[in-house]
């Protein structure tokens, strides 16, 4: 009996440890190559060094596009916040007719695939006379944004208990004081966190911002077009700094859910 | 203890087509402790929202202190209420919970200090001041609730079952601590309850609801020895309802048939002849004995059983009809009846009550 548990434990073991290793090892290589101090992406490396980081620092494009980047992530972060958190107020607070159609179609745009919306914008803003660039992009993010921002707000908004409100109502707190001083802290968790998915999600978005960006390049774009003639080790440099900034804002995020479950 | 602190004024409140709360007048007095008490579902909750202002009457009128609160908001009205499940803000330590009705009325710094101090002793929780709600067993949470709520020194505390959840023996320990700070602080309690007897035990009186109606608002002893309906009797502590007929009727008593002998009583008044009536006796208003009463007339029936429960003897003996009648009789009367035995009931007429049926 014993030996038997064993044995499936075991193949168990190596069957995670392969799962493991076919998401990560991609992910291994690049970070490794990014120290790499030969030009030519084999292994065993030659050496050490920090030269695709410099020569990465020195490239105007590419800095440029991570500026871009951080900027539209920023704006459209913020405005999705802007939106989508009275958005989900509102849901919460008051029954509409046309309230259960209104949270599902609220998701399309997420559901949806990039591409499809890419277009969409793109005809629309066309129409509208906006040409593609820095504006567009923002607005084309914004839009599944406050998806995100919406659903997640909401979520937490739901499970929120509502005697709380009516216990500071009752001591005397108006309207404004009630959510100042009780709903917003109860919710705060949900609100970091959907800020900070959505900034992450921005940063390496590319259907939506590929049909928008005319010439204006974000990072993920630039990094992209870069990778078109072989994959440079300056592109290994960037994308480990893009994967340790989304790794940090990970962990920030886990620990929120975490602190609010505990 | 005549002036009125809280009255309701033909109170109705409907949800949709349900009518839940029914015409109900109610006058609470000025440093009363004054119990609401039903069966779960019978708009207690729904009342006391509506005085606190979460809910708006679908007719009727509140005052608070003489003063139509139709157009007061819940934080304009000087009451204060301890939730069914104390409702304790997660996100701030006990002291921050009970400072907080004086913070948002913009009292001075050092005195809400002063007076969440003073709380916190009266509830004894001065060692808890710096936890968070839910570092706290139920027990604890209640008397920070309760704190929260007095330390506003409102005119009136809603308490909305703040004991169901607690265990029996923490429950009668809390029973008697809110009584004592109740009568310390002289502050009105507008109390909720299911248990009758914890109504009985704590209040100066008790309104008994039934269906959202007022059956009856009394002392608790008034409410025990004189239960004005057959819901009141049945549902206020242990009792027997014998099924009746009033036969005669003169200016002090009525007579009432049943189960075939003739029972005169007093207190009745409004019954006629020929109505059918439910007849109430405590089962330590009843009695029995071996040989058939002298002048009496008496039940016969036959113990089925015969348990001491502590201090008393409960007996139960049934009638031919198969009525079982419960009798409670003190432990030093033991010795006289054994079980299968045949005995003769009576009854203190002066404390059985007559009912419309
Ligand atoms: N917001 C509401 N909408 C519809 N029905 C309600 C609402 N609140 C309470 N009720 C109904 O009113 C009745 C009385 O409820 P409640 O006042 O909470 O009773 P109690 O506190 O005496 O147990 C119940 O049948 C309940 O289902
Ligand atoms: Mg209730």
């Amino acid at each position: 009996m014993r030996q038997t548990w064993n044995g499936i434990t075991l193949c168990l073991a190596l069957f995670s440890a392969g799962v493991l290793a076919f998401i990560y090892l991609p992910l291994l290589v690049v970070v490794v190559y990014s120290f790499n101090a030969d030009s030519v992406n084999s292994f065993p490396m030659t050496g050490v060094s920090l030269k695709w980081y410099r020569a990465m620092m020195q490239n105007q494009q590419l800095i440029a596009s991570l500026k871009n980047s951080v900027m539209v992530a920023l704006i459209s972060t913020g405005l999705a916040m802007l939106l989508g958190v009275p958005g989900a107020l509102a849901l919460d607070r008051y029954d509409f007719a046309g309230k259960k159609i209104f949270e599902r179609i609220v998701l399309l745009p997420l559901i949806l695939p990039g591409i499809l919306t890419g277009v969409a914008m793109l005809g629309f803003f066309q129409e509208m006379g906006i040409k593609p660039s820095m504006p567009a992009v923002v607005i084309g993010h914004t839009t599944f944004l406050i998806a995100i921002v919406l659903t997640q707000v909401y979520a937490r908004l739901k499970r929120l208990d509502r005697a709380i409100e009516e216990a500071s109502a009752d001591l005397g707190a108006s309207r404004w004081q009630t959510f100042w001083h009780i709903t917003l802290p109860n919710i705060s968790t949900a609100l970091i966190g959907s800020a900070l998915l959505s900034f992450t999600l921005s940063l390496d978005e590319i259907p939506v911002t590929f049909f928008l960006n005319g010439v204006f390049n974000t990072l993920p774009i630039q990094i992209w077009g870069m990778t078109r003639n072989g994959l440079t080790p300056e592109v290994n440099a960037i994308s480990t700094v893009v994967f340790l900034a989304s790794l940090i804002l990970i962990v920030i995020s886990t620990r929120l859910r975490e602190e609010e479950k505990a | 203890m005549s002036e009125i602190t809280i009255q309701l004024e033909g109170v109705n409140k409907f949800y949709g087509e349900n009518h839940i709360v029914k015409d109900l007048h109610l006058d609470v007095f000025k440093g009363e402790f004054l119990t609401l008490l039903g069966p779960s579902g019978c708009g207690k909750t729904t009342t006391l929202r509506m005085i606190a202002g979460f809910e708006q009457p679908s007719s009727g009128k509140i005052l608070l202190a003489g003063e139509d609160v139709a157009a007061l908001p819940p934080n304009k009205r000087d009451v204060n209420t301890v939730f069914q499940n104390y409702a304790l803000f997660p996100h701030m330590t006990v002291r921050e919970n009970i400072g907080y009705g004086l913070r948002m009325k913009k009292t001075p710094r050092d005195e809400i200090a002063r007076r969440v101090q003073d709380a916190l002793r009266m509830v004894q929780m001065e060692a808890y001041a710096d936890r968070k709600p839910r570092q706290m067993s139920g027990g604890q949470q209640q008397r920070v609730a309760v704190a929260r709520a007095i330390v506003n020194n409102p005119t009136v505390l809603l308490l909305d079952e703040p004991l169901g959840a607690l265990d029996l023996k923490l429950r009668k320990q809390m029973q008697f601590e809110l009584k004592h700070l109740q009568q310390k602080l002289g502050i009105t309690f507008l109390y909720v309850t299911h248990d009758q007897e914890e109504a009985l035990t704590m209040s100066d009186r008790v309104a008994v609801i039934h269906n959202g109606r007022l059956e009856q608002i009394d002392t608790p002893a008034a409410i025990y020895n004189r239960p004005k309906t057959r819901f009141v009797a049945d549902f206020i502590g242990e009792t027997n309802l014998f099924k009746g007929k009033v036969v005669g009727t003169s200016a002090h008593e009525v007579s009432v048939a049943i189960e075939g002998a003739i029972f005169r009583f007093a207190h009745a008044e409004g019954q006629h002849s020929g109505a059918e009536v439910y007849v109430s006796v405590r089962p330590e208003a009843m009695s029995m004995t071996r040989e058939r009463p002298e002048g009496e007339a008496g039940l016969v029936g036959r113990v089925t059983e015969h348990v001491f429960v502590g201090s008393v003897y409960k007996t139960i003996v049934t009638l031919p009809t198969g009525l079982e009648v419960v009798v409670v009789q003190p432990a030093a009367s033991d010795g006289l009846i054994q079980q299968g035995e045949e005995v003769y009931l009576t009854w203190d007429s002066a404390r059985s009550v007559v009912l419309a049926s």
